[in-house]
C-alpha cells in the first residue's frame, strides 16, 4: 500500500507513505488512486506529507489519475507538500491543474 | 549509434529473512564482508513490508519460521508483480529431499542448507548474482543492437549547423539506460532551424519506447506547420498537444516539451515551453542571468494545454540553455531533491565565457555519475555568435 486512506461522506484522504514518490511506487500508487476514483467518491485530497522528492514517474502517475478523474466529476486536491516538491510541481505548471493547499483542514473548508 | 553506457556495477543489496538472531548475525557479517549491503528483516511480515519499499538484489530467506513460513513468504512475493521478479533463494536447515523440490518449484534459485560452510554459502551466492548480471548485460545488448538496427533514435548524433548561432546538446541516461528523454533539432532551410528536448514521465525502456511516437508527432507537426508557411510556435505546440491528446495508445503517457526556433535573419529565438522547466538565459550586455518561463502545460494533458510563446532577441554572446528535469534532481542526505535553483546557480559561473559549454560540461555535466544522476538528463544550449 503507498497510500494510508480515510474516507467521510465520499471525500477521500489519501497519505502517501513514502519518502521517495518515484519509479518503484509510482504504478502502485496509479492502481490505488484509480480503484478509490472509481468508487464514486467526490473528492481526494492527497497529502505529500512524508514525500521529500518526487520523479517524473510518479508525477505522471499522479497526472492519470486526474486524467481518469476528470471525466467522472471526481476533483483531487494536493496537500501538505515540502517546499523541494511544491516548488517542482509550481515550475512545471501542475499548480494549474490540481488545486493545492496547506493541509486537510483547508483543503475541506472549500466544501461547505 | 545509441550512445549509452553499460549499466554500473553497484553494490549489491540483499534482503535476509532469518528469525534466529545468531544466525542472522553471523549471515550479515558474511556478506558484509563479501561487499554486499544487507537488509535484514526477522519475520515474513516485516519482510513484506520493506519490501514496499526497498528493492533488494536477492531474497535470502529461512523455511521455518514463527507465524509466515518461507514457502508461504515466497508465495506472497510471486504473486506481487512489483517484486515478484527479484531473485530468491532459500537457506534452510530443513533437508528433506520433498521440501528442497517443493521450494524449488517457487521458482527458487537455490535452496541451500544452513549446514553449509559460509564461504560456499557466499560464493554460491556470488554465482547467482554474477551470472543474472550476465544475463541482464546481454539482454541490453541485444536490445541496443536490435533499436540501432531499426535506426530509432533518440537523441541526434550531431548538432546541426546554423548560421549565426552556436549549437551544443548534452544526453545521459539514467544509469546507462536508455529512457524518456529526447532532443533533436529540425533545419528547415537555410533560415530557421527548430531545437527541442523533453521528457517522457517514466523510466528505463517503458519510457523510451514512446519516445518514438512522441518525436514522430513533433516532427511531423513541424513539417506540416512549415509547409503551410506556418511558424507559430504556439499553432504547432497545439497540434502537437492535441495529436497526443487525442491519440488512444499514448492515453496514459504524459511528457514535456520545450520548443525552440531559431531565425537566423532576426537573431530572435522563439520559445514555448509545455509542462518544461523554466529556459536560462544570460546575456553578457547586463551580466544577468535570468529565467523565463512558458505557461503550457504537459502534452497530452489537456485537450487546451494554454501555450504562449515568448521570444527572445539574441545579441552577440547571448547564451541560453533549455534542459530535463534530471538536471535538477541530485542527492542530499541519502535521499533525493529537486533543485532548479540549484543548477542554475551551478552553471552560472560559466555563463559569458569563450567555451560556455566546454566549461559547463567539464565543470557540472561530467560530474553526472551513476552515484549522483537520479533520472535521464538533458541539455541543448545555444549561443548567439
Amino acid at each position: 500500500m503507498i497510500l494510508k486512506v480515510e474516507e467521510l461522506n465520499r471525500v477521500v484522504q489519501a497519505t502517501i507513505l513514502p519518502e521517495e514518490a518515484s519509479l518503484s511506487n509510482a504504478e502502485a500508487f496509479k492502481e490505488e488512486m484509480i480503484t478509490i476514483i472509481g468508487n464514486g467518491v467526490r473528492l481526494v485530497i492527497v497529502s505529500f506529507e512524508n514525500v521529500n522528492y518526487i520523479d517524473s514517474s510518479f508525477l505522471g502517475s499522479l497526472v492519470v489519475a486526474l486524467k481518469y478523474a476528470m471525466p467522472r466529476n471526481v476533483d483531487i486536491y494536493l496537500v501538505a507538500l515540502k517546499p523541494d516538491v511544491k516548488n517542482l510541481l509550481t515550475l512545471i505548471r501542475m499548480d494549474k491543474v490540481f488545486r493545492i493547499f496547506n493541509d486537510y483542514e483547508e483543503a475541506l473548508g472549500t466544501l461547505s | 549509434m545509441i550512445s549509452f553506457a553499460e549499466p554500473q556495477t553497484t553494490v549489491k543489496k540483499i534482503l535476509l529473512v532469518e528469525d534466529n538472531l545468531l544466525f542472522r548475525k553471523v549471515i550479515e557479517h558474511a556478506l558484509l564482508k563479501a561487499g554486499y549491503n544487507c537488509v535484514l528483516c526477522e519475520s515474513a511480515t516485516e519482510a513484506l513490508n520493506m519490501l514496499l519499499v526497498e528493492t533488494p538484489d536477492l531474497i535470502l530467506s529461512d523455511y521455518d519460521m514463527p507465524e509466515m513460513n518461507g514457502f508461504d513468504f515466497r508465495q506472497a512475493v510471486l504473486l506481487n508483480p512489483n517484486i515478484s521478479d527479484i531473485p530468491f533463494v532459500f537457506l534452510t536447515s530443513f533437508t528433506d529431499n520433498k521440501l528442497v523440490l517443493e521450494g524449488l518449484n517457487m521458482s527458487a534459485l537455490d535452496f541451500i542448507n544452513k549446514e553449509t560452510p559460509i564461504p560456499v554459502i557466499i560464493s554460491k551466492l556470488n554465482n547467482i548474482i554474477k551470472t543474472l548480471e550476465n544475463e541482464h548485460l546481454r539482454s541490453v545488448r541485444e536490445l541496443k543492437v536490435a533499436a540501432e538496427t531499426l535506426n530509432v533514435k533518440s537523441i541526434p548524433t550531431h548538432a546541426p549547423t546554423v548560421s549565426g548561432y552556436r549549437i551544443f546538446y548534452w544526453h545521459k541516461g539514467y544509469r546507462g539506460y536508455p529512457g524518456g528523454d529526447f532532443i533533436d533539432f529540425v533545419q528547415v532551410d537555410s533560415r530557421f532551424c527548430f531545437a527541442f528536448l523533453g521528457d517522457i514521465m517514466g523510466k528505463k525502456w517503458k519510457a523510451w519506447f514512446f519516445t518514438f511516437g512522441f518525436l514522430s508527432y513533433i516532427r511531423a507537426a513541424i513539417r506540416f506547420c512549415v509547409l503551410d508557411q506556418d511558424f507559430e510556435l504556439v499553432t504547432i505546440v497545439q497540434k502537437i498537444n492535441k495529436l497526443i491528446y487525442l491519440d488512444e495508445s499514448l492515453q496514459n503517457i504524459l511528457s514535456s516539451l520545450s520548443l525552440l526556433l531559431l531565425d537566423t535573419h532576426t537573431g530572435e529565438v522563439h520559445y514555448t515551453g509545455a509542462g518544461d522547466l523554466p529556459l536560462v538565459s544570460y546575456s553578457p550586455e547586463s551580466g544577468n542571468t535570468s529565467t523565463i518561463q512558458s505557461t503550457g502545460l504537459l502534452l497530452g494533458l489537456l485537450e487546451d494545454g494554454l501555450y504562449d510563446k515568448q521570444v527572445i532577441t539574441m545579441k552577440r554572446g547571448d547564451q541560453l540553455a533549455i534542459f530535463t528535469d534530471g538536471m535538477i534532481d541530485i542527492p542530499s542526505n541519502g535521499s533525493k531533491k529537486s533543485d532548479y535553483p540549484f543548477f542554475v546557480e551551478k552553471i552560472s559561473p560559466y555563463l559569458g565565457k569563450p567555451d560556455s559549454f566546454g566549461l559547463i560540461r567539464q565543470h557540472v555535466l561530467d560530474l553526472i555519475d551513476d552515484s549522483n544522476q537520479m533520472d535521464d538528463a538533458s541539455i541543448i544550449f545555444i549561443e548567439k555568435q
